[in-house]
């Protein structure tokens, strides 16, 4: 039942006090997960991600009743769990007060710390590529490979034209083989 | 088409040798039971927030939440009958105007200075070309006129004649004898017409 209910529906029950808080746990349990590893590939660590993944929430928690359908509820989702992220580096770089490639190196540093982490693992080492992306392509890259998100769809949580997003992410794959192959 | 199947051969297309390598799966692992347990948590992190601020206190700290909740401190008597805070009136002060290009004055005077003089000595080197040059202008002075000049200045000279006051010298008879000492009296004989000469061309 709660599987086939669709957003609007759930939207609906949200807005409804007697059921709101029902349906926010099928909201999380519907998205934790997808949302968590686009937080995490941005974020690398999972203390870090476990954090931002529930601010995220309480923002959802807190907007959603004002949630205009005028996009799809995943999309908002996903624009809200970027910006988030964003604003995580953004402050983590701020109180580190060291140059932004520090900040991106200490990135590797986490890749390299993880308890699972194998340098000969082809996996890793694409993580390791994705770091030395800037963060605009290194969100494209893992939007579209991962999570197979749409240019359409994308654009709207990235506020970015389709076609920007298209170059941006070709630009991301040249990058990232030229890593995997000559390093 | 799948769209996984699109994101392949989007991949085969922008970068071959990447797509042979295959697609790597997800590296990072989260704790046992993450996703189970996240809902609970946060909500309870939610709830946390949205109480009243009797029921967070009590959860937070019973102990806290059982203390009376008297205010120790005092204010003099009819202090808040009395308070009045003035108003503040708004004072219009001009702001002060930063130029953009500070040059100092003594400067902007010294360089102005400058151009003036270079521009008068050009105008007045310009204007006063052809009265510098003193050949033509003694030219355009009459006989005369410099005669008139040189008897006012003590220069004895006399219109027609070329000798130069300034050529004039004294030699006597001695001087003369050693000056020619070693001329031949051939030389002499020979300079003697020539001399004659030169005594009627300036006469």
């Amino acid at each position: 039942m709660q599987e086939q209910m669709t957003d609007t529906e759930l939207l609906a029950l949200f807005r409804e006090p007697a059921t709101k808080e029902k349906a926010f746990s099928i909201l999380v349990k519907r998205y934790q997960e997808r949302l968590y590893w686009h937080i995490r590939r941005m974020l690398v660590d999972h203390e870090d991600s476990n954090d931002v993944l529930q601010n995220v929430f309480i923002r959802v928690w807190n907007a959603l009743a004002n949630f205009r359908e005028d996009a799809q509820l995943y999309t908002w989702l996903y624009r809200i769990a970027t910006n988030e992220s964003l604003s995580f580096l953004e402050q983590q770089k701020r109180k580190a007060t060291v140059p932004l490639s520090d900040v991106e190196s200490s990135l590797s540093n986490k890749i390299r710390a993880d308890k699972d982490f194998d340098a000969s693992k082809l996996e890793w080492k694409l993580q390791l590529a994705i770091q030395q992306l800037p963060e605009k392509q290194r969100l494209v890259f893992t939007l579209r490979y991962y999570d197979e998100m749409p240019y359409e769809e994308m654009s709207q949580v990235l506020e970015t034209s389709a076609g920007a997003l298209k170059a941006s992410y070709h630009h991301a794959v040249k990058k990232i083989e030229d890593f995997m192959l000559n390093r | 088409m799948e769209r996984s199947t699109e994101i392949a051969a989007e991949l085969s297309g922008i970068a071959p040798a990447l797509a042979e390598l295959g697609v790597p799966g997800q590296p990072y692992r989260v704790p046992a039971g993450y996703f189970e347990q996240f809902y609970n948590s946060l909500i309870e992190k939610i709830q946390l927030g949205a109480e009243e601020p009797d029921n967070e206190i009590r959860a937070l700290s019973p102990l806290l939440a059982g203390l009376e909740r008297k205010n120790p401190y005092n204010v003099p008597a009819g202090y808040f009958d009395e308070l009045s805070i003035p108003t503040p009136v708004p004072v219009r002060q001009k702001a002060p105007v930063f130029s953009l290009h500070r040059v100092r004055p003594v400067l902007r005077y010294a360089v102005a200075a400058m151009l003036t003089g270079i521009i008068a000595t050009a105008a007045f080197f310009a204007f006063h070309k052809s009265s510098s040059d003193p050949l033509s202008a003694l030219n355009a002075i009459s006989d005369q006129e410099m005669a008139n000049y040189l008897e006012n200045h003590d220069v004895h000279w006399v219109p027609g004649t070329s000798s130069s006051p300034t050529a004039s010298a004294s030699y006597d008879d001695n001087d003369i004898s050693d000056l020619l000492s070693n001329v031949s009296d051939d030389e002499l004989e020979a300079y003697q017409p020539m001399l004659a000469q030169n005594q009627r061309t300036v006469n």
